[in-house]
């Protein structure tokens, strides 16, 4: 089934929750994990599955994600059917921009008829998860399906920002809402709501169908969520996919890293000894595009110059030069100067931290040079006069922020 | 002591067993199980595409059937 299938990935969108750090690129392309880009898990769960035909729809300011696509993503064979394409948008069917995930998909209906699939596979690029769509897959089939939903359950305060399904115990969805104000509990767990992951498998010949109708109907605002589903649950047959640990059958791993807070905690959770999302598991391995550098260094062996990194996930071309890192998440080329400290914080490539810094509970955007003695994530009021404070307590800072001009796209 | 050891790195390795049972994992070991499955009157289904809509909750394979592998490692 894998093998007769197309994946799309919508990576066209913003992710404006996550402010400074997408004002120069798509959320997908957002660094993640040390070494990763947000987009590397959906596209190393399609390879893992045995997905290897994959479009990359993309929109807003895409240079990074197609440069980190190119490198990392073109090892694909063409001559053996794979391949992972960009789709850009580029006024195939009229004059526009992609103005709608299903628009998206729609500018595209050439491109899927050329490949010739029998399942179309729609997927976000901006989720931090691992899931055999195969399994999703099989649930189509089985059940003879028009439209799968992979789906999850999640507290009902949180529902609002989710697709909530109705599901009747055959696992057929009755009833689908985008975004609802005042989402509707599951009967067998009333705190709970059944919300929809934005993954959808389709029939090829219904997407092709549904797309064609959509695109006719002018109050139709072209996405999946608000018009394609709702739509398809009333008259054809929408079945929901549960994701859950294959063996456990527990809830499995799933993280919208859509705001600043859920992104450094996402990245926090990965430091602990045994994380949920586990990055070392060989078996399911979440693969990238990293840079050439040599391994991270910690110099200086001196009482109270001590180079030192514990509790943390250090990158490769990282130098820790008598500083201190605790609990935190280093990308590639970061350097920290003497008697620095980084505490429960991400710093993201090519950092430079000053001699004497203190940083805490921050989130350091590519690039950015701190001067010496800089305090961040001590005095939430002065940070916030000259930098980003999440509503949980996290600082972003941006060269921007800084005044600083990068010569290079991050 | 060994156990404390792999404990720090993460959760595949946290698990010496699980950790070896997922080394052995390869052609060989699916040709083994394969032909057990054989010898006991079933169908050789391990790792197989039928692994996503199994019902048989007692194969004694079947939570190593349904662990998340990569499609190259099974």
């Amino acid at each position: 089934m894998t093998r007769d299938t197309l994946a799309l990935i919508l990576a066209g969108g913003r992710g404006s929750r996550l402010g400074g750090l997408t004002t120069e690129r798509a959320k997908p392309a957002v660094p993640f994990g040390g070494n990763m880009r947000i987009i590397d898990f959906t596209l190393s769960n399609c390879v893992n599955s045995g997905v290897r035909r994959i479009g990359v729809l993309t929109q807003y300011k895409a240079h990074s994600l197609i440069r980190h696509l190119s490198l990392g993503w073109g090892f694909m064979r063409g001559e053996l059917g794979e391949f992972v394409e960009l789709l850009p948008a580029q006024q195939r069917t009229g004059g526009g921009w992609y103005s709608g995930t299903a628009d998206a998909v729609f500018q595209n209906i050439d491109i899927i008829h050329a490949h010739d699939p029998r399942f179309v596979l729609i997927l976000g690029g901006d989720h931090i998860y691992k899931m055999d769509y195969g399994a999703l897959l099989a649930t189509h089939v089985e059940n003879q399906a028009d439209v799968t939903v992979a789906c999850m359950e999640v507290p009902l305060a949180d529902a609002s920002a989710f697709g909530v399904m109705e599901v009747d115990p055959d696992g057929r969805v009755r009833g689908f809402e985008e975004k609802p104000a005042t989402p509707q509990g599951i009967p067998q767990q009333p705190d709970y709501a059944l919300a929809s992951m934005g993954i959808y498998v389709f029939t090829v010949d219904y997407l092709l169908d549904c797309l064609r109708r959509d695109n006719l109907d002018e109050k139709s605002g072209h996405d999946f969520g608000k018009d394609i589903l709702p739509r398809a649950v009333q008259q054809d047959r929408v079945y929901a996919s549960p994701f859950r640990d294959p063996k456990t059958g527990a809830r499995a791993y799933w993280r919208d890293v859509g705001t600043l807070d859920s992104y450094w905690s996402a990245n926090m959770e990965l430091i602990g000894v045994v994380p949920e999302l586990d990055l070392f598991d060989t078996q399911w391995p979440i693969r990238t595009h990293q840079i050439q550098a040599p391994p991270a260094k910690f110099v200086f062996d001196d009482e109270g110059r001590r180079g030192m990194a514990v509790d943390s996930m250090v990158a490769n071309g990282c130098i820790v030069s008598g500083a201190l890192v605790r609990h935190s998440v280093l990308f590639s080329q970061v350097r920290l100067g003497e008697s620095a400290r980084v505490t429960d914080s991400v710093l993201l490539p090519r950092v430079v931290i000053g001699p004497d810094c203190h940083i805490h509970k921050a989130v350091i955007e590519t690039g950015c040079q701190l001067a010496a003695g800089t305090v961040i994530g001590f005095d939430p009021e002065q940070d916030r006069r000259r930098f980003e404070v999440s509503p949980g307590g996290v600082t972003l800072v941006t060269p921007e922020m800084l005044q600083q001009n990068l010569d290079y796209i991050r | 002591m060994q156990q404390a050891r792999l404990s720090n790195h993460s959760g595949s390795a946290s698990d010496p067993d699980r950790a070896s049972a997922r080394r052995r994992t390869g052609s060989a070991r699916r040709w083994k199980i394969w032909a057990q499955q054989a010898a006991a009157g079933k169908r050789p289904c391990f790792a197989s595409e039928q692994r996503f809509t199994c019902s048989e909750e007692n194969c004694p394979w079947r939570e190593e059937c349904r662990d998340l592998r990569a499609e190259w490692h099974r």
